[in-house]
């Protein structure tokens, strides 16, 4: 256990090194901020139509379908491909710890990126809702806030789940992205086939951006639970691969 | 001298190349072995899978603690692989091939990524640094390093956590006269200190300088492993010592055929 500390660290340490952590931190700092610009360019400061209230589920619907899941793709692929490309890779698994500890370092950073660009957006659109008018039930929309903020981290799981796939087969980092995108517009058109599965299919859910925690309970517990099934079983069978792997 | 680590019948075929075939040696407490052949002859495949970057196919390697006590009906203690991965990468320093440390951090730092394992892992850190003669470099990043600096700091890295044994493979490449004269020495040093040095090379006489045993491995396969001594008895120079292997090897399979 302790050694996993370690890694855990290491990794943590890699991850504090990466570009694209940053760069996703100012996306999301900037986009509470490009959207009640926008509303009040387009209707002036006393017309707004966009409430605090409002705000978080705006951003969340324009990040969380495109932007976070790229930037987590990206984390990944920093993670493994990258250092499997360049040698380093090595370095990492010549450390006094078991693959699997390594393999649980990496998506457990991984997840910690996305969950820091999430929180970035969330203390952004804090700060940048205060510019907005509000009808009045501003603490509720905060308590509001937190939820669908970690409801958007569910279907972001799966992606790093299928990434984490992805990146044991694929060599390079844009290869990756673009298998992903590929599959996501697989599961799109199929949608047209399978009819009432398709509530299975993780593209739904990151089309959905946090919406659905407005579910009933049943649904929703249904959704978290398939999230996390997608999530486990995709990152099971990296796991497999990544420990007869050849380094 | 006890046995730290042994290969027992490792065998590891590629898909498009040969590999190593029922490979077994030992490395004693306190010796140089040395692990010569040609380039392609299965070095680099053994060190791996000692290193653990490589699964065998078949066989295991054990690693034996030299400060725990066993009897000697059971020798060496083992467990199963995970197990012995563990203890055998904690207790071990490894340099394979040419060393990809992270580019965008100091050479201290990368170094710190396995010295926070060990107990007194900063002080053998700064320690490893200084035997490689880059402790002034240390806080230099390392995609600004040569690669004769770079294999030196592969080197600090095996160095790190005051490793029981040292698995070493073409540790000079890169490397000037000067550098790998001191390489020797650090390496003699660390023998002294009781370390066991896997070592591998297709340079006979930079075995020839510095081996306590020999290990000849050819097309995949062990030809002969025996101490210095034994094959200067036979009055001939490492080389012709090799090639004699080789070629009576040769003779063996155009026989069979």
């Amino acid at each position: 256990m302790k050694s996993f500390g370690i890694t855990l660290r290491n990794e943590f340490i890699k991850m504090l090194h990466r570009k694209k952590l940053y760069a996703g931190m100012i996306i999301a700092a900037v986009i509470p901020l490009a959207v009640v610009a926008a509303n009040v360019l387009a209707l002036g400061w006393n017309n707004a139509v966009v409430y605090r209230e409002d705000l978080f589920r705006l951003v969340l619907g324009v990040y969380t379908p495109l932007i976070l899941p790229l930037f987590a793709v990206s984390l990944v692929a920093d993670a493994f491909t990258d250092e499997q490309s360049k040698g380093s890779m090595r370095m990492t698994i010549l450390m006094p710890d078991s693959r699997t500890g390594h393999f649980a370092a990496k998506v457990a950073c991984a997840v910690a990126g996305a969950l820091t660009m999430l929180l970035t957006l969330w203390t952004a659109n804090l700060a940048f809702g205060l510019m907005l008018p509000s009808r009045g039930n501003w603490l509720l929309s905060v308590g509001m806030s937190i939820l669908q903020a970690l409801g958007s981290l569910f279907p972001i799981l799966v992606v790093i789940g299928f990434s984490v796939l992805g990146a044991q087969i694929i060599k390079s980092a844009s290869g990756l992205l673009l298998t992903l995108i590929g599959l996501a517009l697989a599961m799109d058109i199929s949608r047209l086939w399978i009819g009432e599965l398709n509530g299975f299919l993780p593209v739904n859910w990151l089309g959905a951006g946090a919406g659905f925690i407005y579910l009933p309970i049943g649904s929703l517990l249904i959704t978290l639970l398939s999230m996390l099934l997608w999530t486990v079983f995709t990152c099971g069978l990296a796991l497999l691969r990544f420990e007869r792997r050849m380094v | 001298m006890s046995e730290i680590i042994k290969v027992k019948n490792v065998t590891k075929k590629y898909k498009n190349t040969r590999g190593i075939e029922n490979v077994s040696l030992t490395m004693e407490q306190g010796e140089i072995h040395v692990l010569l052949g040609a380039n392609g002859a299965g070095k680099s495949t053994l060190m791996r899978v000692i290193a653990g970057l490589l699964i065998p196919d078949s066989g295991e390697i054990l690693y034996c603690d030299p400060d725990m006590n066993y009897s000697e009906d059971t020798g060496c203690l083992t467990n199963n692989h995970t197990g012995d991965l563990k203890a055998r990468l904690f207790a071990g320093g490894f340099l394979i091939e040419q060393p990809e440390l992270f580019g965008y951090m100091t050479a201290y730092d990368n170094l710190l990524q396995k010295a926070g394992y060990y107990p007194d892992g900063r002080d053998s850190a700064e320690e490893a640094l200084r035997e490689v003669g880059l402790a002034d470099r240390r806080k230099e990043k390392v995609r600004n390093f040569s690669t004769g600096m770079k294999q030196r700091l592969g080197i600090a890295m095996a160095l790190t956590g005051r490793p029981k044994y040292l698995v070493l493979d073409e540790p000079a490449a890169g490397m000037d006269i000067e550098a790998r004269s001191e390489l020797d020495q650090l390496l003699q040093r660390l023998r002294k200190d009781g370390v066991s040095i896997l070592l591998s090379t297709h340079l006979v006489h930079e075995a020839a300088d510095i081996a306590d045993r020999i290990t000849v491995i050819h097309d995949g396969r062990v030809l002969r492993s025996c101490l210095k001594e034994d094959y200067m008895q036979e009055g001939k120079s490492l080389e012709r010592w090799y090639l004699e292997q080789i070629r009576v090897s040769a003779g063996r399979s155009e026989a069979m055929v």
